[in-house]
This record gives C-alpha cells, sequence and structure tokens, in this order.
C-alpha cells in the first residue's frame, strides 16, 4: 500500500514537474522552442520512417526477397509473335531473351491503370543505374487495335521512355498472345457515346534473363518496389536456390 | 450519380469539369452566417454605448480570410490537392496555415466575442490561446501527424478523413495566431514582442524539416499522389512531391518576411511613440 501511494506521489511529481517546465509561461521561451524543435525533429524522423519510400534495397537484397508474386512453375515463358511500332515482326522468346522483360497488355485510351503503371516503371529505371536499365525490356502490348496504331502506340509510350516496346496485331494474334502468358483476353466492358473502354489484365508479367523466374506485378506495385526488383533480377542478386520462397505476397 | 460532400482522393481520371461538393458549401455558408450573426447580435447589445464591433479594415480580414479559405478547400485546389497533387495539397497548408488564419483571426474582435465570456467554448478557447506554447506544440504535432505517410494515405481517400484534415489544419492555426496576440492592442492576451517573433520564425521555420524529405526522396512518399493519374503532363508523382517541399520551403519564406517586417514597423513605431516623436 505505502509502495503504492509512493509511486503515485512520484507520478504527480513527475507530471507537475513536466507540466510546469514545458508549459508554463515563466519557462524561458529559448527552452521551450528548443524543446519543440526536438519534437519536431522526432516526429519528423517518424515520418520519414514511417515512409515505404525507405524501402532498403540493401536489407531486402540481403533477406532475399521480392515484391513480384511468383507464378507456377509449370509455366513456360510465352511464345508468340506481333508486330512492333515500326511494322517489323517481334517474335518474343527470340526478342527477349538475354534481358529481364516486363509484358503488359493495354490500350493508349486507358484512363488510369496503363498509364500509373508505366509512369511508375519508367520512373523506377530513371532511378537506377545504367546497366539496370540497359537490361530492362518494357513491352507494351495494345489491346485495342481499332483505335492504337503503331504511331498513337508509339507517341504514347514514349511520353515515359523512348526506350519501351511498343506491340500490336489482329484480333486473334492478341488473343493467342494472352493466352500464352495465362492473362484472361481483353474485351470491350463498356461502350460510351464518343468511344468505349477495355477490361483488360492489370498485371504486369515479368520474366528472367534465362526464363527461370515468372513473376507478375498487381496494380499498385509502388516505385520503389520496382527499383527494388528490376535491380535485384537484372544483376542476379537473387538466389536461384530459393525461389519458392521468394515472393513476399506483393 | 454519387455526389461527393467533401473532397477526397479517388481511383478516377483528373478532370477539369467544376464539381459540386455541398458537405464545402453547408460549413462555409455556416462560417460567414456565424460571423455576420454574431456581429449584428453584438452591435445590438453595444448600441448603447457607441462602441465600435469591428472596423471595416477587421471585417475584410475576415471575408478575405473566408473567400480564400473557401478556395483554398474546394474545387479545384482542395480536389487536386486531395488526391492528385502533393504540391496542391502542400499550397493549400501554407495558405490555411499562414494566410488564412491570421486573416481569420485578425477579423474577430474583442467586443464581438465579449458576449460569449461565459460559455464553456469560449473559456476552453480563452485557456487554450492563453498558452500560445501549448498552440505552438499543438500546430506542430497536427503538421507533423497529418504528413505521416501511413495517416496521410488512410485518411486522404476518406470524405471524412479530408474534412478532419482540413479542420484540423484551420483550427490549431486559428489557435496559434490567436495566441500569438494577432489582436494585440484590443486583446488582454499578450507576449514580448520578440517571442511573437520567435513562435513565428518557429512555424515558417520547422515544416522546412518535412520539406527536405519531399525534395531529396528519391521515390514517391504518399502512395495517393504515386497512383494519382497525372494532371499535368510531363510532371510525374517524384517531381510533383518535389515542388511540395520546394513550396514548404520557398512558399513559408516569403509570408515569413512579410511579417517580421510587419512586426518591425510596428516594434519600431510603438518605439517612436514612446519617445514622443509621433503624437
Amino acid at each position: 500500500m505505502n509502495n503504492k501511494n509512493f509511486r503515485v506521489s512520484i507520478f504527480r511529481i513527475a507530471q507537475r514537474s513536466v507540466h510546469k517546465s514545458i508549459f508554463s509561461q515563466s519557462t524561458p521561451i529559448a527552452y521551450q522552442i528548443s524543446i519543440i524543435f526536438s519534437m519536431v525533429f522526432f516526429l519528423t524522423i517518424f515520418l520519414a520512417c514511417s515512409s515505404e519510400d525507405r524501402i532498403s534495397k540493401e536489407d531486402a537484397l540481403g533477406k532475399d526477397r521480392l515484391f513480384g508474386i511468383r507464378v507456377d512453375d509449370s509455366l513456360q515463358p510465352p511464345n508468340f509473335i506481333l508486330q512492333d511500332t515500326d511494322g517489323n515482326i517481334f517474335d518474343f522468346q527470340q526478342k527477349t531473351s538475354g534481358k529481364v522483360t516486363l509484358l503488359y497488355f493495354g490500350y493508349t485510351n486507358c484512363p488510369d491503370i496503363c498509364p500509373v503503371h508505366f509512369a511508375n516503371i519508367a520512373a523506377a529505371l530513371d532511378r537506377s543505374p545504367y546497366e539496370v536499365r540497359n537490361g530492362v525490356n518494357v513491352i507494351f502490348v495494345s489491346v485495342d487495335p481499332e483505335r492504337d496504331s503503331p504511331k498513337k502506340i508509339r507517341e504514347w509510350l514514349d511520353f515515359f521512355d523512348t526506350d519501351f516496346i511498343g506491340l500490336t496485331g489482329t484480333d486473334s494474334d492478341l488473343v493467342i498472345a494472352q493466352n500464352a502468358v495465362g492473362a484472361p483476353a481483353a474485351f470491350v466492358s463498356e461502350v460510351y457515346e464518343n468511344g468505349y473502354s477495355i477490361a483488360h489484365a492489370a498485371w504486369i508479367f515479368l520474366y528472367t534473363q534465362d526464363g527461370s523466374l515468372y513473376l507478375k506485378y498487381p496494380t499498385g506495385t509502388r516505385q520503389a518496389e520496382w527499383a527494388h526488383d528490376l535491380e535485384a533480377l537484372v544483376l542476379e542478386n537473387w538466389s536461384h536456390g530459393s525461389k519458392g520462397s521468394k515472393n513476399n505476397g506483393g | 450519380m454519387e455526389v461527393s460532400w467533401w473532397c477526397s482522393a479517388r481511383p478516377i481520371s483528373w478532370s477539369w469539369d467544376p464539381q459540386f461538393f455541398p458537405g464545402i458549401w453547408v460549413v462555409m455558408l455556416c462560417i460567414i452566417g456565424s460571423y455576420f450573426f454574431v456581429y449584428v447580435k453584438s452591435s445590438k447589445r453595444s448600441s448603447s454605448s457607441d462602441q465600435r464591433i469591428a472596423t471595416n479594415k477587421e471585417k475584410l480580414s475576415f471575408v478575405a480570410g473566408w473567400v480564400l479559405l473557401w478556395v483554398m478547400t474546394d474545387w479545384p485546389i482542395g480536389v487536386l490537392g486531395s488526391g492528385y497533387l502533393l504540391s496542391a495539397h502542400m499550397l493549400q497548408y501554407v495558405i490555411y496555415s499562414l494566410v488564412i488564419a491570421p486573416l481569420l483571426v485578425g477579423g474577430i474582435t474583442n467586443s464581438m466575442v465579449s458576449g460569449y465570456k461565459d460559455q464553456w467554448f469560449f473559456i476552453t478557447i480563452r485557456s487554450l490561446i492563453s498558452r500560445p506554447f501549448v498552440c505552438f506544440v499543438a500546430f506542430n504535432i497536427v503538421l507533423a501527424i497529418t504528413h505521416i505517410p501511413y495517416f496521410t494515405d488512410i485518411l486522404k481517400p476518406l470524405q471524412l478523413g479530408q474534412m478532419l484534415i482540413d479542420i484540423l489544419w484551420i483550427s490549431v492555426a486559428i489557435l496559434f495566431w490567436a495566441a500569438i496576440g494577432t489582436f494585440d492592442d484590443q486583446s488582454d492576451v499578450s507576449l514580448a514582442r520578440a517571442q511573437k517573433l520567435l513562435y513565428i520564425i518557429g512555424i515558417t521555420l520547422l515544416p522546412t524539416i518535412p520539406g527536405a524529405f519531399f525534395v531529396f526522396s528519391d521515390f514517391p512518399i504518399y502512395t495517393t499522389y504515386e497512383f494519382a493519374t497525372r494532371v499535368f503532363n510531363g510532371i510525374s508523382a517524384r517531381e510533383d512531391q518535389m515542388y511540395a517541399g520546394l513550396i514548404m520551403w520557398m512558399g513559408m519564406t516569403p509570408i515569413l518576411l512579410i511579417r517580421l517586417a510587419m512586426a518591425f514597423f510596428s516594434w519600431s513605431e510603438a518605439e517612436s511613440r514612446r519617445a514622443g516623436t509621433i503624437d
């Protein structure tokens, strides 16, 4: 009982001291200001620490983690042929071997997901070292051949990065390509007075240089996550032996 | 069609088509309505004593603050700030804290609030503004908390969350400016001029710390703005974040200089009066 009273007394004394030392109007202003600066400093550190932007590449690589979600091992790298924006034949397997390849099915009139995905990948690559930028193919396949001419695709991609590759083809070629990667075929979902929107896979598919790893990235993958994974995969800072435990669920 | 009552982050493309937010209109009309209700009531009360309730300058100050508050809260700046551009969010913060709040406080006089001196809310506010340090702490804690990515990304998509952020910003800013005695001579709340200046310097300089994180961060800090569709072609989420940091740095500086100049001239005038050089 005495012990409890003692603790209560100590608490009250401490409470009064804090109140008197910080909040009293008689406390010197310099002292008050220095306390404020300290508080804001620590709150700011907390702000910085709570930011997902601070994902430490070293930590993540050390833990052998990738943000992409691992796809079934039984799926082989896709084999399909489309046409690039210069009108040349583009054999996917042949043209992408030896580089990490990001593959996405979308359309240039897409109001939200497509431009955000590409803006984030472009920004992540922009902050990456040269060897990483040089080791990545980013491929956009338009599932809207009616409106997306090769020229329009090229202009749209150039807005993000002039090295991005644009592909198109006939409706049947596009269905074959989507089936080859295990994506559902895109379809017109809504028709408006002056256009239409298309429902399409929102994932970005990733294939490693040797085709030994196949990941997919959902909408909401952050720039810092892209930068981390692309660097790890291009520089091969991930262990082949622990593929099964690689992904952390995105 | 769903009508939003307050600005919030929504997963849709930005559009320059004007939008109507009834919640914002109601709050804004309540603010100006309350001001003139109190003004008229105070005028009637003091008609016998021939006391002036508020000068034209004071009324203009409040109305200017109210107009700016509406402009900064409603479409388009409110919508841009809530879900598309961090730089718009930061502009809102700077204007709320350093322009709107002192203007609103400058329009509220002692004569207007004297009739409410026994009311509990007035006693609470009075008690708060008699402790400038507490208001200063509250101001900075709100600044820090409303910029922690975890909270910001949770609150921004909610209309209630964005409303809470707006109300918190303007409330602590009003408390702060009231506490350092914006209505100077008419108030019995007094602080030494040097202390006032230190507080003003404090609130303009402290936000430069989080501003540094915005400017120097390699990647976007807030998911809300990272995944927003772009408003202006060619301005990426990271560039927008950098501009936000610069607004925090550069936007505060001229306002600080103006406040310091005003304080200096006021002090100089007071000293001259004391020396008898001015009648």
